[in-house]
């Protein structure tokens, strides 16, 4: 009978697109989300997010999702929950997978439902575990390069598992995820929700994980909803990934805040195809990118700097004592790099002039970066 | 060691003496207004009046190395008593150095060569010989005609204060890659090669008489070909040696060689009754092969790369020393050529220079090859050499506060509370959040319009590929001058200051360069438009209907848009270069002087 109605191909995973994971990171720091809240409240900007992940894992029943928390000073894990589950001291909000308000559990389709609850006690058990002083001192920190290092292993994990003969008796425990899926390959990318602005002290890290990204396959999408992240633009660039910022709009009145609407027209018209779908779309791209780096020694964005020969590392100016800070080698100067021009012609007699500082560093647009090297 | 030699001289009609070093390497003079010293080693002639003259006196004519001609001093030796003695002293002292050093001269000119044949072509010029050899530019140039296209029009527009000569100094500076990269492939030489198969004889038709001739045959022998033959077969060389002019002329002693059995036999091709018989080659179709083979066996050194000893036990076939099975003399040959052809190789192989390693080494393996060959794996593990790369990680900048201060606990608060609250999923937007949603979907619509756009567009300018050209040219030739002149800016001397000024303006030309072909592409454009309209017209006027006129692209605006950012580097640079000028001669007008240093 199963041949007649031909219900086959909806769970024919070999010649359907493979299942797809998304990896949401989403940015909770209090401070971030409290200056956002007259224009974009919390909890509408969650209700968006969850319509898009429902949305993500209706298309396809083999389709997974992994939300992380890039707090102020570390990483969660809010869904799936982690195995000893959000901490028996908060107020109900804490369950196991079986007890949800029956009402809920009625009417809504199961994985969405479980999927609603965890984010929100994860979230409240986050909020709650947060103590004032550190948000004062993390003023607008956000631990993206943790939560990158995070998914991306977690991506790597379940590319091991998905991959035919690999490790595949492992079970897969994300919900929402059929055993069909596990013997085909899976395609995966990252979502950051991001709220506040870039850290400098992450870029290395950033940088890390970009490649990572690049070599697993992994598509880095951003969406910021304030501030700029610079270095997430350039990983967004290297992976194929889709990077935007929402647009400013008013504050709305009650109800749902209508910038939450743009939320989640942007969710899903840019980031819901996956990576078999981006194929076949033209994405829309922010347009320049830039594609500038920081100095090592103060953090500063640099577009023209000097560069150890050795370490490779970036200087704004050449570090005291001519030592690279980062490998301790000697480092020699090119011989004219910082004269100053001499644009006036010098007078016969025998006084002689004294230039104005002219810029030696920095500056002009033909000239090339200059370069220290080692001595031996 | 001689000792040194004083004697009373005169020159230029002054007393004086006349004083050979003790190592005849000087002399010097010393009068009482003057003094002359010259070197031994740049005397080029010595003379001396002849005995019989009355005054005794010596002619050195000295070559010194910077003038163009040579000097001559005389000294007159005005000892009372033994002119004619200290005359000779003089003379036998320096005759035989200067002798010496003739020598000396005329045979450094010869063993110099030599050493230079020897050095192998791989040697790499260095810059400065790059630089300087004009030859080697000029024929680089007429090869590359983009290269010579893009330095003729640099030429044109270079300003008159800098010479040629500093401007191609500037031009090659960036390009001593493709010099070298000239001066290597001219450096080639084809190797050695078979002649003998080369040579072809081709069937021409002639006309003779009545239209109907015999094929003649011809064929070209140039003088390299020659050579190589004699050199691989020296037979052929005693042959015409001994022939040649005695019996045959030379055309005729190659056209009958071409054709005869001998020149078969040496290709290794088989000998049939047709070729025909000639006498004189033929007496030496039998001589023996093995007499050319001395010059290999007598080389001055053979590597050794075989242990034949050593290899005696592990010889699994044990045939023995009989060459190979190709290489047998075998005078029955069915297929000759397998063993000329091998020997002809071994010949050439002979004649060509080892890469083995340079010949005048010391026989055996050198120091490297002895530790390149000797077994290593059973030996401990040496000493870790390496140096560890220390790598740290920048220290984590404090975070900046924005001052605003969001209180922290209202902030945790409020969020708590946005998440506990118990929510449905909105299941329409409302009125503003369909507003928002809408213009947000313009929004991703608008820039997914400008990602084809700017994927689509990136070929076709709308210019003729002559405009393109010549824009090309004014972005090449104008990206040279900035070079050139951020290249002076930074070097920070004060000498070339007016090249700066120069070179400034020069800029600034180029800008008006810029704007002349954008005002040609826009004339082409508008006769373009002109065109276009009157077709529309046309058709207007036949059929009543209009013709939708597509804009036509190109022109100005095209090649503005191509230039934009080579004109924003030339302003930039103008405007840098105005305001150290001005900053300048601010300083100097205060009259600040402290000294001028560089760092």
């Amino acid at each position: 009978m199963d041949g007649i109605d031909a219900t086959d191909h909806y769970l024919d995973p070999k010649n359907g697109p493979p299942p797809s994971l998304l990896v949401v990171i989403l940015d909770t720091n209090p401070s971030s989300w409290a200056r956002l809240s007259p224009t974009l409240p919390l909890g509408d900007a969650l209700s968006a997010l969850q319509i898009f992940i429902n949305a993500h894992l209706a298309i396809s029943p083999t389709n997974q999702t992994v939300v992380l928390a890039s707090h102020i000073d570390r990483v969660a894990w809010v869904f799936p929950s982690p195995p000893n589950g959000p901490s028996a001291a908060t107020n109900g909000a804490a369950f196991p997978s079986g007890a949800l308000p029956p009402l809920q559990a009625a009417n809504k389709y199961h994985p969405f439902a479980v999927l609603e609850a965890t984010i929100t006690a994860s979230l409240a058990d986050l909020f709650a575990n947060t103590s004032p002083e550190a948000v004062a001192r993390a003023y607008s920190a956000t631990q993206v390069a943790g939560a990158l290092g995070l998914a991306l292993n977690y991506i790597n994990r379940q590319q091991a598992l998905a991959r035919p003969g690999g490790e595949a008796n492992k079970p897969n425990t994300a919900p929402g995820a059929d055993d069909l899926g596990a013997k085909a390959l899976l395609t995966s990318r990252i979502l950051v929700l991001s709220a506040s602005s870039d850290l400098s002290a992450q870029y290395s890290n950033i940088m890390s994980s970009m490649f990572t990204a690049q070599r697993l396959g992994v598509a880095i999408d951003v969406l910021t909803l304030a501030g700029k992240m610079v270095f997430l633009q350039q990983a967004a660039d290297a992976t194929n990934g889709v990077h935007m910022a929402l647009p400013e709009s008013e504050p709305g009145g009650k109800g749902p805040s209508p910038r939450s609407a743009a939320l989640l027209q942007f969710l899903m018209m840019a980031y819901l195809p996956d990576a078999t779908a981006r194929k076949a779309l033209v994405s829309p791209g922010a347009g320049e990118v830039d594609f500038r780096t920081e100095c090592f020694c103060h953090q500063r964005v640099v577009d023209m700097g000097f560069v150890c020969a050795i370490c490779l590392s970036i200087f704004c100016e050449p570090p005291s004592g001519n030592i690279c800070l980062s490998c301790d080698n000697p480092l020699t100067l090119p011989p004219k790099y910082n004269v100053k021009p001499a644009v006036v012609p010098r007078k016969k007699k025998a006084k002689r002039k004294r230039p104005a500082d002219g810029n030696g560093v920095g500056s002009g647009v033909a000239t090339p970066a200059d370069v220290s090297t080692p001595t031996a | 060691m001689a000792s040194e030699i004083n004697l009373s001289a005169s020159y230029k009609k002054q007393d004086g003496t006349l004083v050979v070093t003790a190592d005849r390497k000087a002399v010097k003079w010393t009068g009482s207004n003057s003094s002359a010293s010259l070197l031994v080693s740049e005397v080029i002639n010595l003379g001396k009046s002849p005995d019989t003259s009355a005054k005794a006196s010596v002619k050195l004519t000295v070559q010194r190395p910077g003038m163009a001609a040579p000097e001559s001093y005389v000294f007159v030796f005005t000892s009372p008593t033994a002119a004619r003695a200290e005359q000779t002293t003089f003379v036998d002292a320096l005759r035989l150095v200067i002798a010496a050093n003739k020598e000396k001269a005329e045979g450094k000119a010869e063993p110099r060569p030599e050493p230079k044949a020897d050095r192998p072509d791989c040697e790499v010029d260095s810059d400065e010989q790059l630089m300087s050899d004009i030859v080697l530019q000029k024929s680089l140039l007429s090869i590359d005609p983009q290269l010579r296209q893009r330095f003729d029009e640099a030429l044109k527009g270079k300003p008159d204060t800098i010479t040629i000569s500093q401007f191609s100094a500037h031009f090659w500076s960036t390009r001593i890659h493709l010099l070298r990269a000239h001066a290597i492939e001219k450096k080639q030489m084809q190797g050695p090669y078979n002649v003998l198969s080369v040579v072809k004889l081709d069937n021409v038709e002639t006309v003779e008489g009545d239209g109907v001739g015999e094929g003649k045959l011809r064929m070209t022998l140039s003088k390299e070909q020659i050579q190589d033959v004699f050199s691989q077969h020296p037979i052929v060389r005693r042959i015409y040696n001994d022939l040649v002019p005695r019996v045959f002329a030379e055309m005729d002693f190659w056209a009958k060689f071409f054709v005869s059995r001998l020149c078969k036999k040496l290709k290794g091709e088989r000998i049939t009754d047709m070729d025909p018989a000639i006498g004189a080659f033929d007496k030496y179709l039998n001589f023996d092969e093995k007499d050319d083979r001395t010059k290999q066996f007598t080389a001055t050194y053979i590597p050794r790369f075989l242990d034949l000893d050593g290899n005696e036990q592990n010889n699994s076939q044990r045939r023995g020393n009989a060459p190979d099975i190709m290489m047998r003399p075998n005078p029955h040959d069915k297929v000759p050529i397998l063993r000329v052809l091998n020997m002809t190789s071994e010949k050439l192989m002979a004649n060509a220079p080892p890469s083995d390693g340079p010949a005048h080494n010391p026989v055996g393996m050198d120091e490297e090859t002895y530790r390149e060959v000797r077994l290593r794996d059973l030996q401990l593990n040496s000493q870790d050499n390496q140096i560890r790369l220390i790598r740290r990680q920048p220290k984590p900048a404090a975070p900046k506060s924005d001052g605003k201060g969001i209180d922290a606990k209202d902030a945790i608060a409020a969020v708590c509370a946005e998440v506990s609250r118990q929510r449905d999923l909105p299941a329409e937007l409302g009125e503003d959040g369909d507003r928002e949603a809408t213009s947000a979907t313009n929004n991703l619509i608008g820039r997914i319009k400008r990602t084809i756009a700017r994927q689509a567009s990136s070929g076709d300018v709308g210019l003729s590929s002559d405009q393109l050209a010549s824009t090309t040219m004014t972005h090449n030739t104008t990206i040279e001058f900035l070079h050139y002149f951020w290249d002076v800016y930074y070097s920070g001397d004060e000498s070339r200051a007016d090249e700066l000024s120069k070179l400034a303006e020069t800029l600034l030309k180029s800008l008006e360069r810029a704007a002349a072909v954008a005002e040609v592409a826009e004339t082409e454009r508008m006769e373009l438009l002109r065109l276009q309209k009157a077709q529309a017209d046309q058709y207007l006027a036949k059929t009543g209907k209009r013709l939708r006129v597509d804009p036509v692209s190109g022109g100005r605006e095209a090649v503005k848009a191509l230039l934009r950012d080579t004109a924003r580097a030339v302003r930039r640079a103008d405007v840098e270069y105005k305001q150290t000028f001005a900053e300048q001669m601010a300083a100097q007008a205060q009259g600040a002087i402290p000294a001028h240093s560089q760092a």
